[in-house]
This record gives structure tokens, sequence and C-alpha cells, in this order.
């Protein structure tokens, strides 16, 4: 169905597979409505990102804010390949630096972001932890800035995140393990060795993999959106760099007022293993970290409120 | 002594250093002063793209034209084809100003300035492009706010620097076989925003470019065809705006399509100067809509003015009658040359003939047009008297005609029948009769009998004539009072034949029911 089965890929092999799983998801939640998706997403000037599923999609709004003093050389050969590629008419270009734009809603010039979209790509090239004045975590806050406004839109949507392992802020790491763990050692259950594997763990992307999407889930659902958090991915990118990707499908959720605990239960987000990519092959990887043990009763509590839930 | 050194000096410098003849001031002149419809700028970079596809079209025959795009999108506007492209010798002389290589016949852009009216409207402008057959692409950007800001705080320096300075072609790999050119008009200036008016825009492109005709038109295909056979490298290409495909206006409740060729001279070997195609309103007048109306020129399928235009040049009289049509005049001398703006031609020798020439364009379609009303207004008097007399008939059948209106009728009769008489003659007088007007022949005379017939029953049978003063018992003293009363109310309303009627018929009742 995608161009990608016929034309030899622009990704790399693992790249390939982790695209191939965004595809997955994609025709997934929406496969009632390919051809008529809306994107938005950081693209890149050849626009990799999404001209094999551009099939898919109706809109495409890309974000480009192109090399500082020559802004206009990236932005003007997205243009290009949009041309060259016949995409022209569905693209918006968005002119500026990613998170700014979501955090005003608005580009460079004042264009404003028409959410909501179906897909939201945000395929970082550096870690998420980018501070711009030693205090905000910029990324972040844009990474909830767009929740929160396609929340406001009450339209369901996936969120893809890559990013890498630069400048991992520990801190804010750490503190969230811990608060996790506050949150596990209230149920009793056995947060306080689950936690400390966390943190003592050599490799960063323990506890990336356990943060991210822990703090998604807790922003959306402050945005009454349920989240469905994807298994993580992990695969090494150009040059060698280790690369984590996340996949979440987001849906309203306003049934109350007042925002709910989030729906996906926190033994899910930590029990799930990694995907592991290597030379195009998925392996399961666990990175030797414990399981949240849940004890029996509160397994049988949940599995009736899932039974409930699915109407059995 | 010393005088005499300093003009050594001067003299010196003079010999080092190139005097400047062009200074940075004219780029005004060249760009906004050119153009005061900002609109002729964009059209100046969609020529560059005809010409590109023509040349494609000519080099490599079977080459898939595709659409030309246009993206109008804050903050920039884009224009994108895959014509030849461009190779780096156009690409370097982009930033030239008033320098083309462009031959006059074979393309519509041949002054070198089109491009450079690009900063009027755009504060920076970034072209890429990539001929066919050539493994490279190469970049050209031209930054004009920059320009214009020195112009202003220099105190006009000379115009070489500037363009060195604010101009700057980049080259990079590309595919052989890629052929492309993609325009980037960035940060269009406030003063220019109106170009974002898309609605706007697409009106604008539709009368202007060489769009093909709108499929939705009954005979657009037809046209198309003719223009194709008879026009000389004729060329049209489908452009999309905003996704939106652009094609020519038209107007949709006219008759057939008319062609009329034009040549140099009345001899029989003379070439063609002009193809005019135009279809008439099928109703009576004008076209509703007049901005669609009339014949526009166009050269190299580009138009040149409006309706208006050729109104003004063509129609010595009657020039109403221009927008009983609309249609397209192509001109095929070369030598005819638009003004920069495309409103009108250069004042030349090419013009004055080719105003010339065309004019029994004009003649031709205004006596058409005088035919046409003709005919219309001959069906509707026919009709009118066929009213007339069927009415009169019936009313003398049932004994409602009032004698006193004899004489009035008589005249109106024989008024019409001397109009029918006088239009039929003239019709039938014609050298050439199409079937309208022998149609409107058989039902003159039809008409004109029946008129005949009824003036001769009407005198022969006055006795039907009601006379109410014979209808009811009435002394003699009151019929001379009420002849007395219709011949005042005939003196008084006699140019109110209608309400003359109305106040007899009622008086008439009146005294019917009085005497009765």
């Amino acid at each position: 169905m995608l161009s990608h089965d016929k034309k030899p890929s622009r990704f790399t092999k693992n790249k390939q597979v982790v695209r191939d799983l965004q595809c997955q998801n994609i025709v997934q939640h929406f496969n009632d409505r390919l051809g008529n998706l809306r994107y938005f997403g950081l693209c890149s000037p050849e626009m990799k990102d999404v001209l094999d599923w551009a099939p898919l999609f109706a809109s495409i709004t890309a974000v480009e804010r192109g090399v500082s003093g020559e802004e206009y050389r990236d932005q003007h050969q997205l243009l290009l390949t949009a041309a060259r590629e016949r995409i022209l008419g569905k693209l918006t270009l968005l002119r500026g630096d990613i998170d700014a734009v979501l955090l005003s809603g608005q580009d460079d010039f004042g264009k404003p972001i028409a959410f909501p979209y179906d897909v939201i790509s945000l395929d970082y090239s550096g870690g998420l932890f980018y501070k711009e004045n030693k205090e905000e975590f910029k990324r972040l806050k844009a990474i909830q800035a767009s929740i929160e406004r396609q929340a406001a839109c009450n339209f369901p949507c996936l969120l893809f995140i890559s990013c890498n392992l630069d400048a991992i802020d520990e801190g804010e790491v750490k503190h969230t393990i811990e608060n996790i763990r506050t949150e596990l050692d209230r149920y009793g259950w056995n947060g306080q060795e689950l936690c400390n594997a966390y943190l003592v763990h050599r490799n960063p992307v323990a506890r990336l993999r356990l943060y991210v999407p822990y703090f998604v889930n807790q922003v959306a659902a402050k945005a009454h959106l349920a989240c469905e958090s994807e298994r993580t991915i992990s695969y090494c990118g150009n040059q060698g760099v280790e690369i984590l990707n996340f996949r979440f499908y987001l849906k309203p959720d306003t049934r109350t007022m007042a925002p709910r605990f989030p729906q996906e239960r926190l033994s899910q987000i930590i029990n799930a293993p990694l995907i592991r990519i290597e030379n195009g092959r998925q392996l399961d990887e666990t990175l030797n970290l414990p399981k949240l043990r849940v004890p029996d009763n509160i397994r049988t509590g949940y599995k009736k409120v899932r039974r409930r839930e699915k109407g059995g | 002594m010393k005088i005499m050194l300093r003009r050594n000096k001067l003299q010196k410098r003079h010999q080092t250093q190139p005097e400047t003849f062009v200074y940075g001031s004219v780029l005004d002149a060249l760009s906004t002063g050119l153009y005061p419809d900002k609109r002729h700028v964009l059209r100046e970079f969609i020529q560059n793209s005809y010409d590109a596809l023509r040349e494609l079209r000519r080099t490599h025959r079977g080459a898939n034209i595709r659409p030309i795009e246009i993206r109008v999108e804050k903050p920039s506007i884009s224009i994108y084809d895959e014509g030849i492209g461009m190779s780096e010798k156009l690409m370097r002389q982009y930033r030239y100003i008033g320098f083309s290589e462009k031959d006059v016949s074979e393309n519509v852009g041949f002054r070198g300035i089109g491009t450079i009216s690009g900063i009027a409207v755009a504060k920076q402008i970034v072209v890429t492009s990539s001929r066919l057959g050539v493994p490279k692409r190469y970049q050209v950007v031209i930054d004009a706010a920059s320009m214009f800001d020195k112009v202003q705080n220099e105190r006009n320096p000379p115009l070489d620097g500037l363009l060195d300075q604010f101009t700057d072609v980049k080259e990079d790999r590309e595919e052989k076989d890629a052929h492309y050119t993609l325009v980037e008009l960035r940060e269009i200036r406030e003063d220019t925003e109106a170009l974002y008016n898309v609605d706007d825009l697409h009106d604008y492109l539709q009368r202007n470019v060489p769009v093909p005709m709108d499929p939705a038109f009954q005979y657009a295909s037809e046209i198309g065809e003719q223009l194709r056979l008879n026009v000389p490298d004729f060329f049209e290409c489908e452009l999309q705006l905003n996704r939106n495909k652009v094609y020519k206006p038209f107007q949709g409740n006219c008759l057939r399509p008319q062609y009329i060729p034009v040549f140099f001279s009345d001899k029989s070997d003379s070439g063609l100067l002009a193809y005019c195609w135009y279809v008439k309103n099928a109703e009576k007048g004008q076209f509703e809509e007049r901005s669609r109306s009339g014949l526009v020129y166009r050269v190299k399928n580009f138009a040149v003015g409006d309706g208006d235009l050729s109104r003004k040049d063509l129609w010595e009289r009657t020039p109403e009658r221009a927008f009983y049509f609309f249609g397209e005049v192509h001109l095929l001398d070369g030598s005819l040359k638009p003004s920069s703006d495309r409103t009108n031609f250069e004042d030349n020798v090419a013009r004055s003939r080719m105003y010339e020439r065309c004019k029994r364009i004009a003649q031709q379609l205004s006596r058409e047009a005088g035919q046409e009303s003709a005919q219309r207004l001959f069906d509707q008097r026919l009709s009118l008297t066929e009213q007339i007399v069927q009415r009169r008939q019936e009313e003398l059948q049932q004994g409602t005609l009032d004698v006193a209106l004899k004489a009035d009728v008589q005249f109106a009769v024989r008024k019409a029948l001397e109009d029918v008489e006088s239009r039929l003659k003239r019709t039938q007088g014609k050298r050439q009769k199409d079937a309208k007007d022998q149609q409107l022949i058989r039902k003159g005379k039809s008409v004109a009998k029946k008129a005949q017939v009824f003036l001769a029953t009407l005198e022969r049978e006055a006795g039907r004539l009601y006379d109410v003063t014979k209808a009811v018992p009435m002394s003699e003293e009151g019929k001379r009072l009420y002849n007395l009363v219709v011949e005042v109310l005939r003196e008084e309303l006699r140019t109110e034949q209608a309400l003359l009627e109305k106040v007899l018929h009622r008086l008439r009742e009146r005294v019917r029911d009085a005497f009765s």
C-alpha cells in the first residue's frame, strides 16, 4: 500500500523497522480515514519522515527552523522537496523552532498551528531535556503543549517522539522515579526494589523508557486524554548514536470534569519489555530490570475492571 | 599649481576607477514603479515558467508537461514548474537587470526585468533550478530587503555593487534527468500583502495566463482544437493555485463559437496576423458579467489588457456591442510588443497595423450584433401585433369591442401592420438570410395577413361593435350626452389607450346598469 514497499528505503535498516511499526499504528488506529489524515511534525528538509506516508495524509504541516542566519535554505529545500514529490499543495510550512512553535501556537511569521492533527511526529535530533534558559525544559513543555492543544480540540491522535540520550537531566529523571516509587509504595508494591534498579542502572535508556511514558501519561490525563503507550523502541542510529522512540495513542476522555488518574497502569509501562532493533531485527530487551509485581488480589481487581470496561 | 595637481589627481582616480553609470534608486523604478498592480510581478515569474515548459516541449517532443504549481501561504509565495530548467549561465544572468537573451518570437518574457521585479513584493527571492541533462542545480538568492536598506541608508550607492553584495549563486549536485525551477518570494512586503488574497489571485490568473479552458464550458474542447489547429506554436498548460486548478473563465448562456482569421493584408498569400474566436450571448444584449465579456488580446496565449482594451481600440461605433460577446484575439505578429505590465502594446507600426486589420473583427461582430438585435426586435413586434389582432378579433366575435374604440383599434392595428410590413420588406431584401430570417419572414407574412383580415372584418362587420346607446333604452338627449362624454374622454386620454379603455368600459357598465 505504501510507496516504501516498492522503492528502496530512505532510512537505515533499523530506522525502517521503527517506521514500519509507526505505520502499523497509523493503520491500526485510523484505518477508516487513510488518505484524509493530518500530519504535524519535524520531517526535515528532505521530508524523509513523511514522504512514504504522504498518500495517507490530506494535509502535512511541517516545521522547519533552518540553520541560524540562513534559515531560508532548509525551508526552501523543504518546499522544493514537496514540489518535486507532488505534495506542495498538501504542505503547510511553519517556519521556526518546533518547541517555540508548539509553545506559542504560531510560527516565526505569526502563522498559527491548526490543531487537531492525527499524527504528531516529534522526531528530535537531540535529547528531550533541552533547556533554553537553564530553567525551562522547553522541549518537554512543548510536548506538553502539543498534548494540551490536541486535547482542546477533543480529537484522538498518535504521538511519536524520537530523541537521543543527550544532556539527560538526571535530577529531573531521578525525582520523577522517586515520585513513582512513592506511588508504588503507597499501594504496597515493590516500589523500593524496582525504582532502585532503575536509578542505579548504568544505561540511561532504562530511566528514559520509564520517564517519558510516565510523563506523557500524566500530562495526557491532566488534559482529559486517555493514553495508550506502545512499547518503547531503542536502536542505534546514524554514527552510532543511541535513539529512543516512543509511540502513544491519545484519545479524548471527558467523562468527568476532574481529571482522572491515567487509565494505563504503571505495571503496563514498567513491565513491557523494550523493543531493541539490531540489524533490522526486533528483539525483546528487559535491560535486566525487575518487573513490577502486582499482588494477586489487585491483579484480579484490575481484570474485573478491564472486563467491565470492555463490556464483558 | 595646486589646482593643477588636484586636477591631475582626479584624472588619475578616474583612470583607475571605472565611472558609475547606474545607481541603486533605479531598482525602485524598475520594480515598484513598473508594476503598480503587484499581481503583474507574479505573472512575470509565471511567464518564465511557461517559457521553460514551452522550451521543454519544443526540445523534447512527448515530454510530460506537468502543471505549474503556485503555493500562496504566508509568509511566502512559491512558483514551481518542471520546465527545461535553467543552466548556470542563465542562473547567473538571473541577477542581471535588463539582460535577456530570450528570443522574442519564442518566449513570452524578453526584457530581462521581470525577475528583478520580484524585489518589489518580497524581502528575499530564492530561486533553485536544475536544467535537464545537467547533473547540477543552482540557487540564486536575492536579498531585496538589505538592498533597499542600503539604497536608503547610503544615499543611493552604485547598482553593480548592490547586486554583487546582496545576490548570491550557489551550486549543488543533482540528478542528470532532473529539470525544475522553484521560485520562492519570501516574506511578502507589508504593502503588497494583497497578493495573499487567493481568490483575487485566482481571478487574475484565469484571465491572464495560458491555462486551458474550463472543461465545464461546453465549447472548451472545440475552441481548444481550433486554436491548436490555427495558432502556430499554441501552448497552454495547467496551473494549480493552492491545489485548485485554474481555468480560463467563461459565460454560460452563449451560442456556438465562431472564428475569424485576420491576415496581414487582403492578398491571398499574406500570413495570419491574428486568429479570433468568439461566442455571442444567447440572451438579449450584453453578457451580465462585464469582467468576463469582450474580446481579449492574447500574445503567446498570455492576455494583454482586458475586454475593455479591444473595445476601445477596435469598436469605433456601437462600442456597447463589444460586450455582447466574449472571446480571444490571438496575435501572431512577432513585432507586437506588450508593455511591461501587459495592459497594452508598445506604440509602433505593428500595433497600428494590428488595430487597422483587426477592426474587421469588430465590424463583423457589430454587424452580427446589429442583425441579431433587429431580428429580436422584429420577432417582438410580430408577437405583439399577433396578440393585438387576436385580442381584438375575439372582442369583435364576442360583441364586446366598443364602438367608441373602433377608430383607435383600427389605428393601432394599421400602425403595427405598417411596422411589420416594413421590417418584412427589409428582411426579405437582405442578401444573406439565415434560418432566423427565414423564420421571421414566414411569421411576418402570416401576422400581416391576419392583421389585414381583421381590418377588413372590422370594416365589414361594424354592426358587431357594442354600442351602449343602442343596447339600453336611452333618450336622444341621453345619447348625445353619453357621446359627448366619450368624445371628451378620447381627446383627453388619447395618449393613454389602456386607461381610456378602462374608463370607457366602466362608463359603459354604469350607463347600462342605470338605464336597464
